[in-house]
């Protein structure tokens, strides 16, 4: 049984179904939209992305990306979901290539693979709603809840990057070339754009060097734990207790530019914005 | 030096200063602003259209929680070099759309709040 709208808040709002950041706006007649999430990844710029900082996910024609929901979902063990694009970006020509369902007993946040087939770049502004969720319930609990290995996935990790193919597809490629050559809206020099990296020169170097510091990581907690180390072209290169000071003495060395500076230790740096605001009044 | 709190933006009136900043060791790009005082904030917000105009690089990345310890999700970021009533280094994050000393900020500097009144005093010079 689908569930329908009613339905759905109303498992929500019972902790049946967990939802993060529920909205009644994501809310269909008998589905729910997932809102694009703070990370993705295109094979053109071959880097995890923060969309929530670029403010978008850009996807070139032709190209493959990962995007990653807002909504972190925990599925009970009598619902399974599938999830599709919502028609306005199958309409622009995007697929979605991954993961159509969603297993009872999953948590975590979903990711989406999704193909541009369109000879247009096509942007996913950060919290967007751009995929549809139906859940249905089952007759009876499921024997065995999922436990593979995206259980509890929250971020766009080097596990699930590494077993993606290192440049566009091939076909997807051919067809969009075609058509662009064929398109009198495209002209050559734009066609020769394609796939071109546009993500800021210091952007990409700094996403390379935090990747880098994960990497780093396991040998840099034998005997650097509770530290901040500078990563500068791939490698650490300073240590030290104070992150201030360190950035101080790297900029120092170095001149100003992208790197990264991370604590060595288990978890994510975490600051707290606890302020609750009001829209600032107009002077 | 001395304040007025800000009542024209905040309702009640709010503590505020006007800052300076630019990338460190390079002021030919440099953005001046009144920023609203916030101690229960961990760390300086600066709108991202700010941070872009002054071309600043990434350097770090944090998990940000909002109220009620909601995670509102990651945000990179950046080192500028403030000027108040003197020069520091400081790291901020691009989020929201005003821009908001936090502690990392406000504990440099020697600050009194009078609220009847509505003036901010800081100290001439870091404690």
């Amino acid at each position: 049984m689908i569930l329908v709208d009613e339905e759905i808040k109303k498992a929500v709002d019972s902790g049946e179904i967990e939802l993060s950041d529920f909205s009644e706006e994501c809310l269909q007649p008998a589905s729910y939209d997932m809102r694009v999430g703070e990370e993705g990844f295109t094979l053109s710029a071959g880097i995890v992305i923060n969309i929530q900082n670029e403010g978008e996910l850009k996807i070139q024609p032709g190209d493959f990306a990962l995007v990653m929901t807002h909504e972190k979902l925990q599925l009970p063990a009598n619902m399974l979901g599938r999830f599709g694009l919502r028609s306005l970006y199958a309409r622009m020509g995007l697929l979605a290539t991954a993961g159509p369902q969603v297993d009872p007993g999953f948590g975590g946040k979903l990711v989406i693979g999704i193909v541009n087939f369109s000879s247009q770049s096509i942007m996913l502004p950060y919290l967007t709603p751009f995929c549809s969720l139906e859940l249905y319930r089952l007759q009876r609990c499921v024997r065995v809840s999922y436990k593979g290995p995206y259980q509890g996935q929250e971020h766009l990790t080097d596990k699930i990057i590494s077993k993606l193919p290192r440049e566009p597809f091939p076909l997807a490629v051919m067809l969009i070339r075609q058509l662009v050559a064929s398109s009198p809206s495209i002209g050559p020099e734009e066609a020769s754009t394609l796939y071109r990296r546009e993500l800021p020169r210091g952007l990409v170097t700094f996403q390379r060097e935090k990747q880098a510091f994960e990497r780093l990581k396991p040998e840099l907690l034998k005997t650097h734990r509770g530290q901040y180390v500078v990563i500068r072209e791939k490698k650490a290169v300073l240590f030290g207790h104070s992150k201030t000071e360190l950035i101080k003495q790297a900029y120092s060395q170095f001149g100003y530019g992208p790197l990264y500076i991370g604590l060595v230790g288990q978890e994510q740096e975490v600051v707290h914005i606890p302020t609750p605001r009001v829209p600032r009044r107009m002077a | 030096m001395t304040y007025l709190y800000d009542n024209h933006h905040y309702n009640p009136p709010a503590p505020v200063l006007p800052i300076t900043m630019h990338v460190p060791g390079d002021s030919t790009k440099q953005v001046t602003t009144e920023a609203l005082v916030d101690t229960g904030t961990d760390i300086t917000c600066l709108p991202r259209a700010l941070i872009n105009a002054l071309s600043a690089e990434c350097a770090s990345s944090y998990n940000v929680f909002g109220i009620n310890g909601v995670s509102i999700g990651f945000a990179n970021s950046y080192f500028l070099e403030f000027e108040i009533t003197t020069t520091k280094i400081v790291e901020v994050i691009a989020v929201g759309d005003e821009p908001i000393l936090g502690r990392n900020l406000i504990n440099e500097f020697a600050l009194q709040l009078h609220g009847p009144t509505q003036k901010l005093d800081i100290a001439s010079g870091s404690e």
